[in-house]
């Protein structure tokens, strides 16, 4: 194993470490406001300096990392098992179980996501819960589309005639065939979606959905930090960064993990 | 293999047309402005320096085009250029007044009966001459729909205040009152009761007017063009009865993103902007900008709906629990000033009174006394206003201190609207009323009011409020005013924070603005040098 | 063969456009707020004039028969006047739809060509530093981000920010989407690399460069597929970039409209944004069968 995996191993345990115990790292409360402190730049005190009502930015970025990945992690679970188990049987079943997958699907993808936030909160009302449902619900038809038009691809191939003439189910197939032959391309998208997922939870607030103040989370630190971004830059830099990192370190471990493709008997 | 034929055609087809299309996209929307626009500009500058055109960045969009349904700041700021009302609000030495405009001259006949005449000089933007039957459509229209209309121009129990508006002549009209009413020069100042032609009144006699053909006023500027959400353009009206502006186009750039703001100054592609936080004020300063700060009257407060907190008593501690000082004096860096009255002094009769100290062992006694422990209230906030929603955090924290659990509640601003004035489902809200006079910033607060939120109710305020209106001795009006608000401000159906000083940045190129204290600008005498 | 394709994709593109726009417009509905509360605001319309307000909007009526007007309106073409745009709705969404598409268009293609030129580098020619760093550092910051970061850097340099504008958004886009696309070409080309008709290629002699032509060919199909996706939700809105740039295209459109409960506007835009990304659907449905030789069979 070479060195940038290992590194990489590193940066998603130690954010996991992170987002289980955020208060063993800080000697600040996430939510504590100074307004005396206000904006104050990087010193010794407030290693990243202090926000707009003079919290500590380090704390609340622990903090964020915990409620972010949560959102994130969830709302791709939804849009990945959603999207790639109805994709895979949309193009094995075919017919109307496909027209109609089609239709449900499409009509996700052009209802925009801030509406589909906007309908869960109807039912579920304004949360964690219901953000996490409204991103996965609105990433879901990418994967739809991606799965079931290269299922459809995979099923032309000779060994899933092979498999379906010894008698294999649809699910094996789906699970078996389609899953790990496109696992590389649907990781990747679903790593670089993250950061989507990161950033919709941010718009959410516009209409007042998702993650209340003043819990901190990645999304409405980006949201609040743009606005000073002339008065002062290195706030949005912080949330940014570790956005960056996480991309980068899932991917240089999906690469690795996904370097020898699987071979299909 | 028919298909086959079929895609070869097709594909070939789509593919040329996509990339055509891009290149004319290319060629026609990316270079040219670059290449026109900025001589353009530049050149009519230089030949001539009265048809200067001026960009103003504002933060927020128009809410409607029609000048009696206007509502917030932006309505106002731009339909307010292209309307005037029988009279107009003037800021002299710090201090409000109200002034003839539309109106030569004005005189009272008896309690009940007020005579205008109108100026004979004056036209609408469709070359049409203001007359007196203008007048009184445009007013009984305003009575009749205008949101605020109706709330300047009735009684507390809805009746309207006029009830009767006879045309003597072109120029004249006579205004017959139900009963005394002494704060109608200044209602009628207010942009709500806008002068328009008849014909558009009553065409848009129970709805608001829906096309930009249809706004026609008599103001100094006429409306060119309206794209929602991005920009507003207005041109100067050649046959303005007053003083013609200097300023040729006026562009209203929307944007309510504050750093997006603060760069179309700093790049120079507005030249002045409305709206910019205290924040940025020492950055922009530092550009070499022009930053103005003036006195505004819009009162920051959380109002308190007295329904799920009857007892004064608590929500005089809530009062006391907020360091209203430290707010002012640090989340808004000085560019407040604490309330310490229930409407701005720019306005004449406001008082000040002993202020609520930050005082938080009183409070907590004050509580304690009220037997209010363990209570959670839930504290709603727009999402308008990224400010609101930080001062949402500072009120949390201040009210958990004294052991008031609160949470903050994130609601888009029109669903805010409904919950707040509409049903009432609130413990705490967030707003800041902006009044266009002392009287109507104190009917907020009557019995079953519609401003009237926070469901606060008093007979004796209510009465007071009937006899200034009836009261015409000016002393005697003044000891009423004084005892009205001095029942609000101890009743304390709100938590009574600042009143927000109006930021405004210019290039220095700029000369001659002047702001009211209702974030509006006035630029009668302004210049681009 | 190639009409039932289309009638089948204009099927799915009716019931679609049904299910979407009824939706939608329950959302709007069903959300806290309605055209009343946007005009009036703080005050109350007297009783007489919000039943007259609200039997004009057709707000007095049941939920499923607002629903059904709004359907029948639709297809009879009278999609009236916006409450709140001072124009007919057919105008206000077309005038979006029109700036959207130009935004749409030129964005796709050229982030297309740029992550097409990033692949060439690397596959062919051994280049692999610059792109994986251009692509690292275009996927590091969410779009919104790169948006203000773009309009800072121009505004300290003193560079005109033309607000409203296609300029900015078009450049957003690009420098945002070329780190994801290129990533999912590259990912696609490497698998057809180890397909055993490259070792073919391979082993006779093909040049590299043809090599990379035949790989590309190979995998454009699927690519295009993501491609078109988010060809078809800049259309429906880039909301947050047309936000920070007032851009006015649908995705500002859309946000105006929803919090002025403008419904007339929401159902227009429902209504176009369906019937373009059904469209769009269908297209590169039919483009993926043609490309792709083995599914033509199979169809």
């Amino acid at each position: 194993m070479g060195v940038w995996p290992k590194i990489a191993i590193a940066i998603i345990v130690a954010e996991i470490i992170v987002s289980l115990f955020p208060q063993l790292f800080t000697k600040y409360s996430s939510t504590a406001i100074d307004l005396s402190n206000r904006l104050a730049p990087p010193s010794t005190q407030h290693i990243l300096g202090t926000d707009s009502l003079g919290r500590d930015v380090f704390t609340r970025l622990l903090y964020a990392i915990r409620y972010s990945l949560a959102v994130a992690a969830l709302s791709l679970a939804i849009a990945f098992s959603l999207g790639v188990v109805l994709g895979g049987l949309s193009a094995i079943a075919g017919g109307y179980i496909d027209s109609a997958l089609s239709i449900l699907f499409n009509t996700i993808y052009t209802i925009p996501g801030l509406f589909t936030a906007a309908a869960i909160s109807i039912v579920v009302g304004p949360n964690v819960i219901g953000a996490s449902i409204a991103i996965g619900l609105s990433l879901a038809p990418i994967f739809y589309r991606f799965s079931r038009s290269a299922a459809k691809e995979i099923l032309t191939k000779p060994y899933i005639e092979a498999a379906k003439a010894l008698g294999a189910s649809t699910s094996w197939i789906i699970t078996r065939y389609i899953v790990w032959e496109l696992a590389k391309p649907l990781l990747t998208t679903s790593i670089y979606l993250l950061s989507d997922a990161i950033a919709f939870e941010a718009s959410l607030s516009i209409l007042g959905l998702g993650v209340q103040p003043p819990t901190p989370t990645l999304g409405n630190m980006i949201a609040e930090y743009r606005e000073y971004i002339f008065t002062a830059p290195y706030l949005l830099l912080a949330p940014v960064t570790v956005i960056a990192i996480t991309i980068s370190s899932l991917n240089t471990l999906a690469n690795k993990l996904l370097s020898n493709p699987i071979e299909v008997p | 293999m028919e298909m086959r034929k079929t895609f070869k055609v097709i594909v070939p087809l789509v593919v040329v047309a996509i990339l055509l299309l891009s290149i004319f996209l290319v060629y026609e929307y990316l270079l040219p402005p670059r290449a026109t626009q900025t001589p353009a500009t530049a050149s009519t500058q230089e030949l001539q320096g009265t048809s200067a055109s001026l960009t103003i960045a504002i933060p927020t969009d128009l809410s409607t085009i029609d000048i009696q349904f206007a509502q917030g700041v932006a309505d106002f700021e731009v339909l307010g250029k292209v309307y005037e009302s029988l009279f107009r609000i003037v800021l002299d030495n710090g201090r409000l007044s109200y002034v003839p405009w539309l109106v030569k001259s004005y005189k009272q006949i008896n309690e009940t009966a007020w005579l205008f005449v109108i100026r004979d000089n004056v036209y609408f933007h469709n070359g049409k001459r203001l007359d007196a039957w203008d007048v009184k459509a445009s007013l009984e229209r305003s009575m009749r729909i205008s949101p605020i209309g109706r709330m300047l121009l009735r009684d507390s129990s809805g009746n309207p205040i006029i009830s009767r508006i006879a045309v003597l002549n072109s120029t004249a009209v006579v205004l017959v009152l139900a009963k005394p009413f002494t704060p109608l020069i200044e209602n009628l100042a207010h942009l709500a009761t806008a002068i328009m032609p008849r014909d558009i009144a009553e065409k848009y006699w129970s709805g608001p007017i829906n096309s930009t053909a249809d706004v026609i006023g008599t103001g100094p500027f006429k409306l060119v063009s309206y794209e929602k959400g991005s920009k507003a353009i207005l041109s100067r009206f050649d046959r303005y009865w007053g003083n013609a502006p200097r300023i040729s186009r006026l562009t209203y750039l929307i944007l309510p993103s504050s750093s997006a703001r603060i760069a179309s100054i700093l790049s120079g592609s507005a030249d002045v902007v409305v709206g910019v936080s205290p924040d940025d004020v020492a950055r922009l300063k530092s550009s070499g900008l022009v930053v103005y700060n003036a006195t505004g009257v819009r009162l920051v407060l959380v109002a308190i709906n007295c329904k799920r907190v009857p007892d004064p008593r608590v929500r005089q501690a809530m009062n006391y629990a907020v360091d209203r000082e430290a707010i002012a004096k640090n989340l808004l860096k000085g560019f407040a000033v604490v309330a310490n009255s229930v409407v701005s002094p720019v306005f004449p009769n406001v008082y000040t009174f002993k202020a609520y100290e930050y005082n938080v062992s009183k409070a907590v006694e004050l509580l304690r006394e009220a037997g209010f422990t363990n209570k959670t209230l839930r504290l709603l906030v727009s999402t308008r206003s990224p400010k609101d929603v930080q001062l949402a955090q500072a009120i949390q924290q201040y009210l958990v201190a004294v052991g008031i659990n609160v949470v903050i509640e994130q609601v888009e601003h029109t669903a805010f609207l409904k919950r707040v004035f509409t049903d009432h489902d609130f413990d705490l809200a967030i707003y800041g009323p902006s009044p266009s006079s002392l009287y109507y910033a104190l009917t907020y607060w009557r019995t079953n009011a519609s401003l009237n939120g926070p469901l606060y109710s008093n007979p004796v305020y209510d009465r007071l409020l009937d006899e200034i209106a009836s009261e015409l001795n000016e002393s005697r009006r003044a000891l009423l005013y004084r005892e009205a608000q001095q029942i609000l401000w101890s009743d304390a159906p709100a938590i009574w924070l600042y009143f927000e000083n109006i930021i405004v940045a210019t290039k220095p190129n700029v000369k001659g603005l002047q702001i009211l204290p209702f974030q509006m600008l006035v630029l009668d005498n302004t210049t681009v040098e | 063969m190639f009409w039932s394709l289309i009638a089948n994709g204009v099927a799915k593109a009716f019931a679609t456009l049904l299910i979407a726009t009824a939706l939608i417009y329950l959302i709007a509905r069903l959300f806290p707020g309605d055209p009343i509360t946007v005009l009036y605001g703080e005050q109350q319309p007297s009783e007489e004039v919000r039943k007259a307000i609200e039997s004009r909007l057709g707000l007095d009526k049941p939920l499923y028969m607002q629903v059904l007007i709004y359907w029948k309106r639709i297809f009879t073409g009278d999609w009236g006047r916006s409450i709140f745009f001072a124009e007919p709705v057919t105008q206000v969404v077309f005038k979006s739809l029109l700036n959207s598409l130009k935004l749409s268009i030129l964005a796709t293609v050229i982030t297309t060509l740029v992550c097409i030129a990033l692949a060439y580098l690397s596959m062919a020619r051994d280049i692999a530093l610059l792109p994986t760093a251009i692509s690292t550092l275009s996927s590091s910051m969410p779009t919104s981000v790169w948006g203000v970061t773009i309009m800072a850097v121009l505004a300290l340099t003193k560079k005109p920010v033309g607000f409203g504008g296609i300029g900015l958004p078009l450049t957003t886009l690009v420098v945002a989407g070329t780190g994801v696309f290129y990533k999912i070409l590259q990912s696609l080309l490497e698998k057809a690399y180890s397909e055993p008709f490259i070792g073919a290629y391979i082993a006779l002699g093909m040049t590299r460069n043809r090599i990379f032509l035949k790989a590309l060919r190979y995998v454009l199909p699927i690519y295009l597929t993501t491609v078109f996706y988010r060809a078809g939700l800049i259309i429906a809105g880039a909301m947050a970039t047309e936000a920070i740039f007032a851009y006015p295209g649908m995705g500002l459109l859309l946000l105006q409209a929803f919090s002025s409960r403008d419904y007339p506007v929401l159902i227009g835009w429902a209504a176009t944004v369906s019937i373009i990304l059904a469209t769009l659907n269908m297209v590169s449905d039919i483009l993926h069968i043609y490309m792709d030789p083995r599914l033509r069979g199979s169809s």
